[in-house]
């Protein structure tokens, strides 16, 4: 009996370091759901007959066996082993809540362990146990047993997968734990320091896997990892036969490398009414007379058409005719590898060919094979049939030799009945031709396709993290945007939503062009004004209770608010916008992208174009988008009145803001006269243009709010019913700038898509979302507590300066100064804007030129 | 020699993506007319060899035999020219229609295998010579037979394909000859091509620019430079071969270079598996064919559902999850059809296993844009230069979704005598996603053959090399089929024979490298080595496993594994040895049976 199935033990921490998180950066706990939710998703879509169970550790409460009132506390053992089902998705996706109680997690190590060791009592078919600790090793742990864990786990062999800490790299990229969140290319880096908890932890985990089987992966790394764990799903199965070279044969083990995938089921027919009923077929013969008499089975008979001549044959002919065949691989001779076409290739995939498992003999005659045909570069050319049921099958068989193993590959090729020779009419490519002379490309539309394949080289538009150039799109690593949306789509399973405590639409509105201005900006109004005209904004219709909630010290200490109103008057006051998040993301950039063109117009600022030529995958991209127009400078604030009441057209009438987004605002508004307006400027253009200042605590501290502020807008995915995919933007024209071409656009460089923007889970995200909803009240409670304390500090602090009143003149003689310095910087920055923006229309002169020229060429 | 080829080609690329509206296309059929010159001349011949006029009838036969195989709705008809007798509807004169434009069948080809046994003697009798024939009759009366025929359904293509070995039939009369181009440019408005088979004797010429270069009208994208004329059964197959089937792109879809900028490309199947038939029903008294009628129902009820009454549904998770039909479909939507370039790779990107799917073939479409051949040709020129692929996204249609492909460049190459081998353009290689890549676990530890074993490959390599190419390979079991049931049909007493190519020639190997192979052999296996076959040494390992779980169950406390559940891990062997050496009383042979009786042994 094969052992095919595996028992895994998940195993999360939710204890408090994972819920900790630099600015702007999602928690660990999040990126550890996603992860997990993607082994499940998969394990369903598969339709594994592995077993999960999940337990987590951190918890305020203890439930697992061991339990025994002192030792492994803070264990629950939320589900125990069984074949995952959407109960238990549903159950990652909503009941996992952080905690504050750190857990041990070589004890829940112990429990995971102890509970496979009991789940498989009795079970049958399982082949292989794993470990998949999601952890950032933030919790304290006790190593008093760990030499009998290490030796438990060799003994059961189980493998260890730990995610989340990581271990090699000092200068990993610092965004690792966003995990999922795809394209975290843009923007420095914010990290984010380990703890000396973490480093001993680490220090064990290593030693850990030094002994056992198993890996380890950032959560950066972990969602290609897990990939891996879906193609586990199709267990290998050899196929076995002796490759026949005349009287020679060597016993070998054929595997599938390469198949295409399909989905595990077909589309079923079911009873619209009641999906239980499946109906059934009744198929009937009928006569090709008018009145289409049926025929009974007892007067039919098979036949064969040979042309327009009928051939009826019987059971006993069709079995006399049939060619029949053996199992066999039988190597017909061989040929150099160019008459091997590639393009010939039958079939659906690729056999992989290695030797007998154990056969030493067999292994040798092969290698030999092997090598002999590598180095002659020759191809063999067999014969297969399956077995005795099938055809025969004509192919090649071609050396493949790694560092690690060495292999032959199958490929299927044509009979001489299966290629066609077509005559295509020959094509101006030389001079010599004479035909079709008329369509010679000129030497400039050459030179422009020359122009086309330099920019467009995909071979190098990919950098990883050490700055090495590699290739974009790898097949092995892009996923089908298919399957992706099918799995998303099916494990949609309806949650309630709760009643939203957001903005109205209007609010909204006037919030979010106020802030994308804020953001372009660069902060260019004085504090005061820009509160003014915020409180303005936000009072000009009916805003007011939310001015209230967003920025109390707009209104000065009078107001105060009420701890019971913002989830209690959400619903009613501001209706509730259950299905219609539609992006709030696009609140920054939208207005940046849309509307500013139409204002600036005739304003002394040229205007800057569009900087989404090519529009690239969103998450990567809008969030370096609000902070991207920086080099623009302020904005009158009229303009963004009128914005603000052009709100009936505005596209974003249905979106909402969240609790993050907020509370992002509300920190940077409040920082402000902390840090110094003039460096609020300085800070934000120098972030936009990507230009590292030398870090000091103020500009960290903007940093991180500014970040935190693009974070809060970055892309939640539309959440409709089956709405269309994000992948769609995966299959966009990438962008392939290269670095230091000056092209102007390179910025946006690193957006090719990849693995993690493919599959990272929207779904996982929409929980997320609706999980912050429901926390929305508490923590808008909490945050109008801290509000308040912070308004308090504020006052003292006005008090301070009040008493330092001498001061002020001084300053203000230096702010003058700043004040022309500023406008230095600004004509600087217009003259850099000029600049970029040629950069930019040269880059986009390349296509039009190309464009243009074949346009000439094409009269449509 | 029959040859059977091209069975249904190309059709079951559109059966298993649905939804494609390729089903009016599949049903077309095509319309071929040989136009044979029965002049003196054909029918010259040295004693041994066959005249032209005979190679033509054999390539008649041949191809109509094809066409029943790869595409049984085509209409064939055969006419001869210069004849004495004259058999037309429009009376013309030394124009004899021998077989009308219908599918063929067995008749048609017994009909011609009879006239081929009797020779050519009979026929001079049966229609004789006569010089005096006009082309423009000939073709005028090749068009009606296309009229007639069409009157009923239309056809996909209509093709003429005019055999002669005459270079300039109506040298005498200026008037005939204008006849002639004008019926041809007729031709060329209605829709038909006319192909020339030019032939020639040996030691004869066949200058096309003296007559016919101005009759010729073909369409830029079957442009080539004319072949030289044929002599040899061989070279004029090819050439029929390479004409016989309208070539016929499965979708015309737009390329993409950049937002504003595209061209149009036909996306062709240049290779593709072709199935033995599937058997059809027939009703025993009248020897017909029936068509099929699939009825849904419900079991409960017996009620007859309608397609609005039926949903979609995959069951994952215990969970049955349900769609409308369009919602299926609509999952499957991405994009508009087309090709959209993503950049470029140099061509050792592409990997020679990266396989999921056959490839097909691009070629400029120049009636839909304007100017696409000469950016394709560019684009083809400029790949070929650099040694660079295309990476594009491909969307065949509408209800697709995308798959990656690489564009494989291709120059044309042409043969001795001008006929095109292989035509220029892009092959187009489906690449796999992630999803399609299995893993397979490499023994790492295999060991490897030392540098002399490799060295006796290669001459094993050596010994057995031959030019490899697939027109040599003929599908057994394809051509089991078609002989059985042709052999039936025309009614032969015995079968072809078939020689299966896909065998290999023992007596040759073993004479080519029978020696060579022994070396080898004694090389890489030890002497006693049968492939296969578990070593000797097993029955020793099996002797020694067996000692060594006697040893463990001497270790084995049974009562403290038993009451700590670990049981489930011995394995059936030692769970019987403890039950023998327990005097456990069981018939028990499944292990957890066994464990269940161990267990209430020791009351656990």
């Amino acid at each position: 009996m094969a052992a095919t199935k595996e028992a895994i033990a998940i195993i999360l921490d939710v204890g408090p370091s994972m819920n900790q998180v630099p600015p702007g950066a999602i928690t660990s706990l999040e990126s550890a759901i996603e992860g997990i939710n993607m082994i499940l998703q998969r394990k369903i879509f598969a339709e594994s007959k592995d077993e999960v169970a999940l337990i987590i550790f951190g918890t305020p409460g203890t439930d697992n066996p061991l339990d025994d009132g002192e030792s492994y506390q803070h264990i629950t053992l939320l589900r125990s082993l069984g074949v995952v089902d959407f109960d238990l998705l549903q159950m990652v996706q909503s009941d996992l809540q952080p905690s504050n109680t750190p857990g041990d997690f070589l004890d829940a190590i112990v429990v995971a362990l102890d509970h496979l060791e009991k789940g498989l009592q009795g079970k049958k078919g399982f082949g292989s146990r794993r470990l998949i600790l999601f952890t950032d090793l933030g919790g304290p742990f006790g190593d008093q047993e760990l030499d009998t864990i290490v030796a438990a786990m060799s003994n059961t062999k189980t493998e260890l997968n730990v995610i989340g800490p990581n271990l090699d790299d000092e200068n990993a990229e610092g965004n690792g734990s966003t995990g999922g969140s795809g394209g975290s290319g843009a923007g420095p880096s914010i990290r984010k320091e380990k703890t000396s908890q973490q480093k001993s932890g680490e220090a064990l985990v290593k030693h850990m896997l030094d002994q056992v089987n198993g890996e380890c992966y950032s959560f950066s790394e972990a969602l290609p990892a897990l990939s891996y764990f879906q193609s586990r799903q199709v267990k290998p199965m050899a196929w076995k036969c002796n490759l026949e070279i005349g009287q020679m044969e060597i016993p070998i083990n054929g595997y599938s490398k390469v198949k295409d995938f399909k989905l595990k089921q077909s589309w079923k027919k079911v009873y619209a009414q009641d999906p239980n009923i499946i109906p059934q077929t009744l198929p009937s013969y009928h006569m090709t007379n008018e009145e289409e008499t049926e025929v009974e089975k007892e007067d039919m008979v098979e036949g064969f058409k040979y042309g327009n001549t009928i051939v009826p044959m019987s059971e006993d002919d069709k079995d006399n005719m049939k060619y029949k065949a053996e199992k066999c691989l039988k190597v017909l001779g061989f040929t150099k590898a160019e008459n091997f076409k590639r393009y010939h290739i039958l079939g659906d995939g690729v056999l992989s060919i290695t030797a007998e498992k154990g056969d030493e003999a067999a292994a040798v005659a092969l290698s030999a094979l092997i090598n002999a045909l590598y180095e002659t570069n020759t191809v063999a050319i067999a014969r297969r049939v399956y077995d005795a049921r099938s055809s025969p099958r004509l192919g090649a068989l071609f050396p493949h030799i790694k560092a690690k193993y060495e292999c032959l590959f199958w490929v299927e090729l044509p009979f001489a009945e299966d290629v066609r020779t077509f005559t295509f009419g020959s094509l101006p490519l030389t001079e010599e031709v004479t035909v079709n002379k008329k369509y010679q490309p000129t030497d400039e539309q050459l030179s422009c396709v020359d122009d086309l394949i330099n920019t467009m080289d995909l071979s190098q538009a990919l950098e990883d993290e050490d700055g090495d150039k590699e290739e974009a799109l790898k097949p092995k690593i892009t996923f089908n945007p298919y399957f992706q949306h099918v799995y998303q789509v099916s494990s949609r399973t309806p949650v309630k939503r709760k009643p939203s405590t957001l903005l109205t639409s209007e609010e909204e509105t006037h919030l979010a062009t106020w802030l994308a201005e804020m953001a372009k900006c660069g902060f260019g109004q004085t504090t005061e004004e820009v509160r003014a005209k915020a409180k303005a904004i936000l009072e000009l219709r009916e805003g007011r209770q939310l001015a209230l909630i967003i920025c109390p010290q707009l209104h000065g200490p009078s107001t105060a608010c009420t701890e019971e109103e913002p989830a209690e008057t959400g619903p009613e006051r501001f209706p509730s916008i259950p299905a219609c998040t539609e992006e709030p993301a696009e609140a920054g950039p939208e207005t940046c992208t849309e509307e500013e063109p139409a204002e600036t117009n005739g304003e002394t600022l040229p205007s800057i174009p569009a900087c989404t030529e090519e529009p690239a995958p969103s998450y990567s991209h809008q969030a370096s988008e609000t902070l991207e127009p920086g080099p623009s400078t302020s904005f009158p604030l009229p303009t963004l009145l009128s914005c603000a009441g052009d709100s009936q057209e505005s596209p974003l009438s249905n979106s909402a803001f969240t609790y993050k987004q907020l509370e992002a605002i509300t920190n940077l508004l409040l920082s402000i006269d902390e840090i110094g307006r003039n460096e609020v400027i300085m800070f934000s253009q120098s972030l936009a243009q990507g230009i590292d200042l030398p870090s000091n605590d103020k500009f960290g501290k903007f940093q991180a709010m500014s970040y935190k502020i693009r974070d809060a807008f970055k892309s939640e995915e539309p959440k409709e019913e089956r709405a269309g995919l994000t992948v769609d933007d995966l299959l966009k024209v990438p962008n392939f700038e290269r670095k230091g071409k000056g092209k102007g656009k390179s910025k946006n460089k690193g957006n090719t898509p990849t693995l993690p923007v493919v599959i990272s889970g929207e779904e996982h995200r929409a929980i997320v979302k609706k999980k912050l909803l429901e926390k929305e009240r508490e923590e808008k409670d909490k945050f109008v507590r801290k509000l308040a304390r912070e308004e308090n500090k504020r006052k003292k602090v006005e008090r301070e300066e009040m008493m330092k009143k001498k001061r002020e003149e001084a300053k203000k003689a230096r702010e003058e100064k700043e004040e022309k310095e500023r406008v230095r910087i600004e004509k600087k920055e217009i003259a850099a804007l000029k600049k970029s923006e040629e950069m930019l229309e040269n880059s986009k002169q390349k296509r039009i030129v190309m464009t243009a020229k074949w346009t000439m060429t094409m009269p449509s | 020699m029959a040859d059977f080829g091209f069975a249904r080609f190309g059709d079951e690329e559109e059966e298993d993506e649905e939804g494609s509206g390729y089903q009016a296309w599949r049903n077309q059929r095509d319309g071929l007319i040989f136009l044979i010159d029965a002049s003196k001349s054909m029918f010259d011949a040295s004693d041994d060899d066959d005249c032209l006029f005979q190679l033509c009838l054999k390539i008649v036969k041949t191809t109509m035999q094809n066409k029943i195989i790869s595409s049984e709705k085509d209409v064939i008809g055969t006419v001869f020219f210069g004849t004495e007798k004259s058999e037309n509807p429009s009376d013309f004169k030394n124009v004899f229609v021998y077989q009308d434009l219908e599918q063929p069948g067995a008749q048609r080809i017994l009909d011609l295998e009879k006239f081929e046994a009797e020779g050519i003697n009979k026929f001079t009798k049966q229609f004789g010579h006569n010089p005096a024939f006009s082309l423009s009759e000939a073709l005028w009366t090749c068009m009606n037979m296309f009229a007639k025929a069409e009157g009923s359904q239309k056809m996909g293509s209509k093709r003429i394909m005019l055999f002669t070995n005459n270079d300039n039939p109506h040298a005498g009369s200026l008037h005939m000859r204008q006849q002639a181009e004008a019926k041809a440019s007729d031709l060329n408005n209605n829709g038909i091509d006319l192909e020339l088979m030019h032939l020639q004797n040996p030691n004869e010429t066949f200058d096309i620019n003296k007559f016919y270069k101005p009759l010729l009208f073909m369409d830029d994208d079957e442009l080539t430079e004319l072949p030289d004329p044929a002599e040899r059964m061989e070279e004029l197959l090819r050439r029929v071969r390479s004409k016989d089937h309208k070539k016929r792109a499965l979708r015309r879809i737009p390329f993409s270079i950049a937002e504003g900028l595209s061209f149009s490309v036909g996306v062709y199947t240049l290779v593709r598996s072709c199935p033995k038939p599937s058997a059809i029903k027939l009703s025993k008294r009248e020897n017909a064919e029936l068509k099929s009628n699939t009825k849904v129902y419900l079991p409960d009820t017996g009620e007859i559902l309608m397609p609005q009454d039926l949903k979609k549904a995959q069951t994952y998770g215990g969970h049955k999850i349900c769609f409308e039909n369009d919602e299926v479909t609509g999952l499957k939507r991405f994009d508009l059809p087309g090709l959209y370039l993503m950049g470029f790779k140099p061509r050792s990107c592409l990997k020679k296993y990266y396989h999921v799917k056959p490839a097909q073939f691009l070629y400029p479409d120049e009636n839909k844009i304007s100017g696409s051949t000469t950016l394709f040709t560019a684009l083809l020129k400029k790949c070929l230069e650099r040694d660079v692929t295309p990476f594009c996204k491909y969307i065949p249609g509408r209800n697709f979704p995308p798959r990656f492909v690489t564009l494989l460049p291709q120059a044309e190459e042409v043969d001795e005598h001008k006929v095109q081998v292989t035509p220029p353009g892009f092959h187009l290689i489906f690449l796999p996603f992630a999803d399609d890549f299995r893993k397979v676990n490499y023994d790492e530890e295999c060991p490897r053959a030392t540098e002399e074993q490799i060295n006796k490959a290669k001459e094993v390599v050596k010994k057995l090399t031959f030019k490899f190419s697939s027109e040599s390979f003929e599908n057994p079991v394809l051509q089991n089929h078609w002989r059985n049931i042709e052999a039936l049909a025309l009614v032969r007493d015995e079968l072809e024979e078939l020689q299966d190519h896909t065998l290999p020639r023992v007596e040759d190997v073993t004479k080519r490298a029978g020696k060579v192979l022994d070396e080898f052999k004694d090389l890489v296996y030890p002497a006693d080595y049968v492939p296969g076959q578990k070593r000797k040494a097993t029955i020793a390992n099996a002797a020694a496993k067996k000692a060594k779980a006697e040893e463990a169950l001497v270790d084995l406390d049974v009562r403290a594994e038993a009451a700590a559940g670990r049981l489930g891990k011995l394995t059936v062997a030692i769970l019987k040895d403890i039950i023998k050496k327990e005097r456990i009383n069981t018939a028990a042979t499944r292990k957890n049976d066994i464990i269940d009786a161990i267990n209430n042994h020791f009351g656990v």
